[in-house]
């Protein structure tokens, strides 16, 4: 099974900028609790897709940039994103051959390890937040996966053997 | 091909340890004001597309009101000017004779302090902390700690700068307190933030304080951060209970802070600190304590 090929980098730069556009858009308080971590989802997308153009250090740096763009402590995000891509890295293999849901359940595990980073430092920083909604957009990511990993698959990698389900 | 496992592990911590280093530098602001400001300036065009269509739908809006509203507008306008007009002159004689009392006290006039206006760029999408982008920056002059107000009183304050932006910290955030006085009673205190918009309290007030439901609280001058005399809020509740040692003072805040578009930010009068000159003006100097 290999589904080591090449995509430009300009696709994956404008989805990340869009991801990142979105993560910063002013909503109503009830939709911006809902909206799911669209750049840690695209991030475990991209790294399982093309581990070979997609490492920690990538993540990091996207995550460095939503870190200047929410004014968060620089480095905070950066490596809740490392840390979401190291992990989605390490599961790789098995993580092409399970099924949708089962690789949802993994997204949700990654994605609530890095906000219970996040959750920390601010923690640390005196700017915990208190209520249970920050924990929202991990149940939201989990219902998001399966709609984003199979449109994603059908827009931008036409030619690629992919062994989604 | 793919690297190995144990590689990417070192990489890892590797970032890790950058991470901490960087967190903890950024946190007491020293030595990386650099690298946020290049990233800052990195990242301003897709905050500005992010909230392009925000303004192109308030310039379409404005431009295409239809000529009465305008008319209703203008004429609401005129009535509002003549009334300020009114009151000014009022404010004027008072502040000459403020002046004058002062110089027979023989202490410093105060000059107006001055101002610059600026857009908010962004509100924090992080409903958890009151913060907002503003897009005026370094090359404005702005500078870390400066006081910012709306028309109503006292906004918050400014807490990193970039080149071209800013981010503030407002008046209700659980990180920002100030120190106040009641405009009746000369009580000072301190006002802080509750996490919730349109909420203060007063910390350490007891009993004995001379405070009422209804009374102006006025920026005190005191911790040299903020410039005396700007109304911070109002005291809407005094709740008084024997179990605690100190009673429960709610507030709420003069300044618009959930509709504020256009934001002042102040120089005040004798900082070290000189905005550039051609984009400021002076704003007549209004003593809130004389007025009252």
């Amino acid at each position: 099974m290999t589904s080591e090929f090449k995509l430009s980098g300009k696709t994956i730069l404008l989805s990340l900028l869009f991801a990142l556009a979105l993560s910063i858009t002013p909503w109503p308080n009830v939709i911006s609790w809902l909206q799911p971590e669209w750049v840690l989802l695209l991030l475990i997308y991209w790294s399982i897709s093309l581990p070979l153009q997609f490492g920690v250090g990538t993540a990091w740096m996207v995550g460095l940039f939503q870190d200047s763009l929410m004014g968060t402590v620089l480095g905070e995000h950066a490596f809740a994103c490392a840390l979401v891509v190291y992990f989605a890295l390490q599961f790789r293999l098995r993580f092409r051959l399970y099924p949708i849901w089962q690789q949802a359940m993994c997204v949700l595990l990654i994605i609530l390890l890095a906000k219970i980073f996040i959750f920390w430092v601010e923690g640390l920083l005196g700017r915990q937040p208190a209520l249970w909604q920050f924990w929202l957009p991990v149940i939201t990511s989990f219902l998001i996966w399966p709609v984003l990993r199979t449109s994603l698959d059908s827009l931008l990698l036409p030619d690629a053997v992919v062994n989604s389900d | 091909m793919m690297r190995s496992n144990t590689a990417i592990g070192r990489r890892l911590l590797l970032l890790g340890l950058l991470s901490a280093v960087l967190m903890t530098l950024d946190h007491q602001q020293r030595h990386i004001e650099a690298i946020r400001g290049g990233l800052s300036l990195v990242v301003a065009p897709l905050q500005f597309a992010v909230h392009f269509p925000g303004y192109l739908y308030d310039y379409t809006t404005e431009t295409l009101q239809s000529r009465n509203t305008l008319l209703a507008e203008n004429a609401s306008y005129h009535e509002q000017q003549l009334y300020l007009k009114a009151r000014l002159q009022r404010l004027e004689a008072l502040e000459k004779e403020n002046q004058r009392l002062r110089h027979l006290l023989k202490s410093a006039a105060r000059a107006g302090d001055r101002v610059l206006v600026a857009k908010l760029l962004q509100i924090d999408p992080d409903p958890f902390s009151h913060r907002v982008i503003l897009d005026k920056g370094a090359q404005q002059g702005i500078y870390q700690g400066q006081p910012i107000i709306d028309a109503n009183g006292v906004l918050g304050q400014i807490t990193k700068v970039g080149p071209t932006t800013s981010v503030a910290l407002l008046l209700t955030d659980v990180s920002h307190a100030v120190p106040v006085e009641s405009n009746r009673s000369g009580v000072r205190s301190i006002a802080v933030g509750t996490g919730k918009l349109n909420q203060l309290e007063l910390r350490h007030a007891t009993s004995t304080f001379d405070l009422m439901p209804g009374d102006l609280l006025v920026t005190s001058g005191l911790g040299q951060r903020f410039p005396a005399g700007y109304p911070v809020g109002r005291i809407v509740d005094i709740e008084k209970n024997s179990a605690l040692p100190f009673v429960k003072v709610t507030i709420k805040p003069s300044a618009d802070l959930e509709r504020a578009r256009e934001v002042l930010l102040v120089w005040p009068e004798g900082s070290a600190r000189e905005p550039l000159p051609q984009v400021t003006f002076s704003l007549p100097e209004v003593d809130q304590q004389v007025t009252e």
